[in-house]
């Protein structure tokens, strides 16, 4: 466009000037020295974010199209941004447990190790990440899967294959065929995922706000589009079960934990791997166990839960369940919750003095089982039939193949969990509390097989 | 016709600006049950967390714990940017949370530890101790505690004391924070592999890029005190290509490239370090010094002097690094002055080594020689600590002792201090 007066032209260069005024000083002031603070003292992060070893969400549900089988998804390494690469700890383990005699002790663990295989990304994009972040995280991984059972470890998968984050054309180039690689037949009929993945979770923004109320950060809103770490199984009924039996023995309880080698320090003091991390039920580490004594519950094993003196009490007096009735205006049953023992600590069961009468997921359900440990898992009957059309408020809604009977991709658990802890399914509750026909979905759809969980969120969505 | 199609642009930015609005404006098309904050929004990112707590607290102003949180962000923010006005920030969200009420009647722990980590910015150890002694005593599983108490009690120069703390940080949670304590009491004891080891680790478990630049700027700090320069340099880089506004790395590239004999370079990162943070102008000087630069080593010793001043008019004077300036480039005596307070405060190797120069640099070396001797012998493998020495053995006419001090000083690292190395080896060649 041309200048065609010379009054628009001195607007501009009037224009200019400002400008140019501006970016002067902007220029000027801004790497102005700052009041620097006194530094004569050695000054390291005092909180971290540890994401590698947090485990965020955990699933359990009988394969919808291979019924003979349960499907165990855990989550690891949260709020990845896409078409960023994330590793898992080399210096950790990260192993799924199944108690199937209601002991609180695992009868099987599955153990997943890393290793650095090497950096296949073209350098032209490792240049690019280079300026974002941590050059060392764009290593190409591969794992080890053993299984302990009967005292005895067996590895089933030696150099498995890690799904990446889609990285787009240069770096993943064909991204279906490398997801369809990092799905592995196990031995006896199994199946694995171990890679990136969308993240699955989601939440419904009021309900959240409600029960997360005095607890610290993240808020986790709906769902993000960002990506986690997914370590998946697929695996026989009968592989699971007491004695092998799964019609005579169909209730599994399943948690995930995370141990991280340590340090000995001046040459002493032990280097041994310590459990950093634990999930069974979502939210009940964050909701029931109180603030100070969150990071111990995380070094706990669901075997020493009944003796110790912290995770039935809370179960029984949850400070949290105060914080939300009067938050939400509503009141909370008084204590001892006697319900919220059953729904976590020992599974649903008319056999018990439970309030909550139903058999639904409890180890005494077994026939080989007669007494039940108080033990935090995530309880699922592998017996429970698929229903036609699936309800995402679960056993609330009458679904009881939903949550908290396991816990499935679909299942809004954040809700579910609040309506809990405000009484149901054992007394009256507060079940308008959130609307149902809140807008609260899944952001990407799940697949038809296994894994299920939707390939990585890219930038285009 | 003219004029409209000048309009155009113009036109086209309006209107692009009111679909923008339709769409986002609070109330907006697409706003409606969305969270809150860009699709870009991560919990990892410290802007973006810090205005994200602010949000939250406009619509929930009694929530003792978000207080807590955003008193964290404050502080993580201050030591990334060495902008002191973050600590009150953090202070103001710390005491509001501990004001607030919280489920079991007690302050909220999170804003009683980093009380704690808050005392250890502001050099107040004693209070750190105080903070997370109480925090301890609340909630002895809340891990960040130890991590202010190991700060704290480094500081002290109460290394046993330290050790404890950090030994039940490393048995309840391994991870960044108990790493690079770990690789700091490693290499106080001089254990340089372990220490390397451990940072190496810290490396792999860095959660963002600024974490990462601290566990790569630790590895060259490793290297350099060990006497390498050309790896120290290759850490501080990769320290820089993940954050290049990371101070420390800049100036410790900037010593790097000196040993190396790029000057110009060295001056170049010096420049741009002591723009951003007046910590490393006496260093920056006394390279210009060294290189024959008179007039420009005195203006960073007036910009020193006037930081220093204003510290001290604020009521948080910075007496270590005051006495080690005074010592060197001003009055011994007043150095010896500031040491000998802050030795009433704090008794790290750090003090120790600077109380003993300064009593050096005043000429009561006998008195000097105790100090100097418990540096360098609590202090791991460092050549300042023994190169000061041996300037103390020489003072006191201990030939021998004075020449296995300094040569132990070079061999450890031959470039510790451009006038210092040069003036061991004068010394050195003249017994």
């Amino acid at each position: 466009m041309q200048l065609t007066s010379a009054r628009s032209r001195w607007a501009w260069i009037a224009a200019g000037g400002t400008a140019i005024a501006v970016l002067t000083t902007t220029v000027l002031l801004g790497p102005a020295m700052r009041q620097g603070t006194a530094t004569s003292h050695w000054d390291a992060p005092a909180t971290t974010v540890d994401k590698q070893i947090d485990a965020t969400d955990l699933y359990a549900f009988t394969s919808p199209e291979r019924q003979d089988t349960v499907t165990i998804v855990a989550n690891y390494i949260p709020f990845q941004a896409p078409h960023k690469p994330y590793q898992f700890d080399t210096g950790a383990r990260y192993e799924v447990h199944i108690d199937n005699a209601g002991t609180g002790r695992a009868a099987i663990t599955y153990r997943w190790t890393f290793a650095n295989k090497g950096l296949p990304v073209p350098s032209f994009i490792r240049k690019r990440e280079h300026q974002a972040g941590p050059l060392d995280k764009l290593v190409e991984q591969s794992y080890t899967l053993t299984r302990l059972r009967d005292g005895k470890w067996e590895t089933l998968v030696h150099d498995g294959y890690v799904a990446p984050t889609d990285m787009g054309g240069p770096a993943t180039p064909d991204y279906p065929s490398l997801r369809r690689k990092a799905v592995r037949d196990l031995p006896g009929g199994g199946k694995v995922f171990t890679g990136t993945a969308a993240d699955p979770f989601y939440s419904d923004n009021h309900a959240v706000s409600l029960l997360r109320f005095g607890l610290p950060f993240f808020p986790v809103k709906t769902g993000v589009p960002t990506n986690v770490s997914a370590l998946a199984l697929q695996l026989p009924k009968s592989e699971l079960a007491l004695r092998g039996d799964a019609a005579a023995n169909p209730v599994i309880g399943v948690w995930t934990t995370a141990s991280r080698k340590s340090s000995g320090l001046l040459g002493s003091g032990s280097d041994a791997y310590k459990q950093v991390s634990r999930l069974g039920n979502p939210n009940f580490n964050e909701v029931i166990i109180p603030l100070k004594q969150r990071d111990r519950f995380n070094g706990l094993r669901p075997e020493d839960d009944e003796s110790g003196k912290l995770v039935v009490p809370s179960t029984l007096d949850p400070d949290q369940a105060r914080v939300v009735a009067k938050q939400a205006k509503v009141s909370a049953p008084a204590a001892p919750r006697k319900d919220l023992e059953q729904i976590y600590l020992t599974g649903l069961t008319t056999r018990g003095d439970g309030p909550i009468r139903r058999d639904l997921n409890s180890h005494l359900l077994n026939r080989d089982v007669s007494r039940v440990a108080k033990a935090e898992e995530l309880r699922l009957n592998m017996s429970t039939p698929v229903p036609a059309t699936q309800d995402k408020y679960g056993l609330l809604k009458g679904d009881e193949q939903g949550y908290p009977n396991g816990r499935r991709l679909i299942d809004d658990v954040v809700t579910i969990n609040l309506r809990m802890l405000l009484g149901e399914p054992a007394g009256k509750g507060a079940p308008g509390l959130i609307a149902e026909d809140n807008p609260a979905f899944l952001l990407k759809p799940i697949t038809g097989s296994f894994p299920y969980l939707a390939p990585p969120v890219t930038a285009a969505g | 016709m003219n004029r409209v199609r000048r309009l155009l642009p113009l036109l086209g930015c309006v209107l692009l600006g009111c679909v923008l609005l339709t769409l986002y404006a609070p109330g907006g098309v697409l706003r409606r049950n969305e969270p809150p904050g860009p699709l870009a929004w991560s919990p990892f990112d410290l802007a973006g967390s810090i205005n994200d707590t602010q949000n939250r607290l406009r619509r929930h102003p009694d929530d003792a714990a978000v207080w807590a949180s955003l008193g964290d962000l404050y502080l993580e923010q201050a030591r990334r940017t060495a902008d002191a006005a973050y600590y009150a920030k953090a202070q103001g969200a710390f005491e509001r949370s501990l004001r607030l009420p919280t489920g079991d009647g007690e302050p909220y722990i999170d804003a009683v530890i980093g009380m704690g980590a808050l005392a250890n910015g502001r050099h107040d150890f004693a209070g750190a101790v105080r903070w997370g002694e109480r925090a301890r005593k609340a909630a002895p599983y809340r891990w960040p505690l130890y991590a202010v108490l190991t700060d704290a009690y480094l500081e002290l120069g109460e290394y046993e004391q330290a050790e404890s703390a950090l030994r039940r940080m490393l048995d309840g949670r391994p991870g960044l924070a108990s790493f690079t304590r770990a690789a700091r009491l490693e290499q106080l004891r001089g254990r340089i592999e372990p220490a390397r080891k451990l940072l190496h680790r810290a490396c792999e478990i860095a959660g963002d890029p600024g974490e990462y630049a601290f566990c790569q700027w630790q590895l060259g700090e490793l290297a350099w005190h060990d006497g390498d320069p050309r790896g120290a340099r290759t850490a501080y880089a990769q320290a820089l290509a993940a954050d290049p506004e990371h101070v420390p790395s800049r100036a410790g590239k900037a010593r790097a490239e000196a040993a190396l004999g790029r000057i110009d370079q060295a001056l170049r990162d010096y420049a741009t370090a002591v723009a951003r943070s007046p910590s490393y102008v006496v260093e920056y000087g006394e390279l210009l010094e060294h290189l024959g630069d008179r007039d420009g080593a005195r203006r960073q010793y007036a910009v020193f002097a006037a930081h220093s001043r204003l510290l001290s008019a604020s009521g948080k004077p910075d007496r270590l690094a005051a006495g080690v300036f005074e010592a060197d480039h001003g009055d011994p005596d007043v150095a010896v002055r500031h040491l000998r307070a802050e030795w009433q405060r704090r008794r790290s190797v750090e003090v120790a080594d600077a109380l003993g120069w300064a009593l050096h640099r005043a000429g009561r070396h006998a008195e000097a020689a105790a100090y100097a001797t418990r540096a360098d012998q609590a202090g791991g493998r460092n050549a300042l600590f023994a190169y000061h020495r041996g300037e103390i053995e020489h003072a006191l006419g201990r030939a021998s002792a004075a020449c296995a001090h300094l040569s132990r000083a070079l061999s450890i690292n031959p470039h510790f201090s451009p006038g210092g190395a040069a003036r061991a080896r004068a010394l050195l060649a003249a017994a």
